[in-house]
């Protein structure tokens, strides 16, 4: 069944896509989704110390959230294990506008915070914290702003206010 | 049943062990199976259990099965 919109929990925090989380080997990989798919690499390669990985964010143009490649830092990395058993889909990233907020209420919903929110590696002025729930959904919030890889600044342009 | 016989019976779900024999110095780096996903698992099924909620820096230093007693025992203590 759903719900009709105006029927949804107006108390509820909003939760706006914002990246996927794809796990690889090497992050040569973007020039494979330039090739196969069309994206555009949208950021330098960005070391995050809290996923001990390097990052790279790639969009395709007229999209609205992007593609986040994902590499571990080394061996020692908190990824390497699940690299191991294959990579590819990791982790969804969605923007909040309050993500103390957000993060209870995932918290109250069988999610388990694994990292309180702390400042984005990647997105710079912006927290992240880090969820996941027995499927082994992972979730990955993300302040939301209007500057940089903000979803804000792709609806701008795309001319949508 | 104390906390320790509680804990094993949520092992051997989690794992689908039934003879699973649970031991306090289990733990993620000598227990392949137990990784970051069964470790949510074993988290949460505990605090349903238990009636207790991990806070984040106890999820993060949790990694053997005598923390997850310390933890759990210190929060029913609280009780």
């Amino acid at each position: 069944m759903t719900l009709p919109f105006d029927k949804i929990d107006k108390a509820m925090p909003q939760f706006r896509l914002h990246h996927v989380g794809y796990l690889v080997r090497d992050l040569s990989a973007a020039q494979e989704f330039v090739d196969r798919l069309g994206y555009r690499i949208e950021s330098d390669v960005i070391e995050d110390p809290v996923q001990t990985a390097f990052v790279q964010l790639i969009r395709q143009p007229d999209t609205a959230c992007w593609l986040e490649l994902v590499m571990p830092n080394g061996s020692e990395s908190k990824l390497a294990k699940a690299l191991s058993k294959g990579g590819g889909l990791h982790h969804l990233c969605y923007e909040v506008n309050d993500i103390v907020r957000a993060c209870d209420h995932l918290r109250g919903q069988a999610m388990l915070t694994l990292s309180n929110p702390v400042a984005a590696a990647a997105f710079p002025g912006r927290q992240i914290a880090w969820l996941m729930d027995r499927g082994a959904l992972l979730i990955e919030l993300l302040e939301s702003g209007d500057g940089y890889l903000t979803l804000a600044s792709i609806m701008k342009k795309n001319g949508v206010a | 049943m104390n906390s320790f016989y509680r804990l094993q019976s949520i092992f051997r779900d989690v794992f689908s062990n039934p003879r699973l024999v649970l031991t306090e110095d289990m733990a993620m780096s000598n227990f392949d199976e137990w990784d970051s996903v069964a470790m949510v698992h074993v988290i949460l099924a505990a605090e349903a259990e238990f009636g207790v909620r991990f806070n984040t820096d106890e999820v993060a230093t949790a990694s053997s099965v005598a923390d997850i007693i310390k933890i759990i025992d210190g929060h029913l203590n609280q009780l």
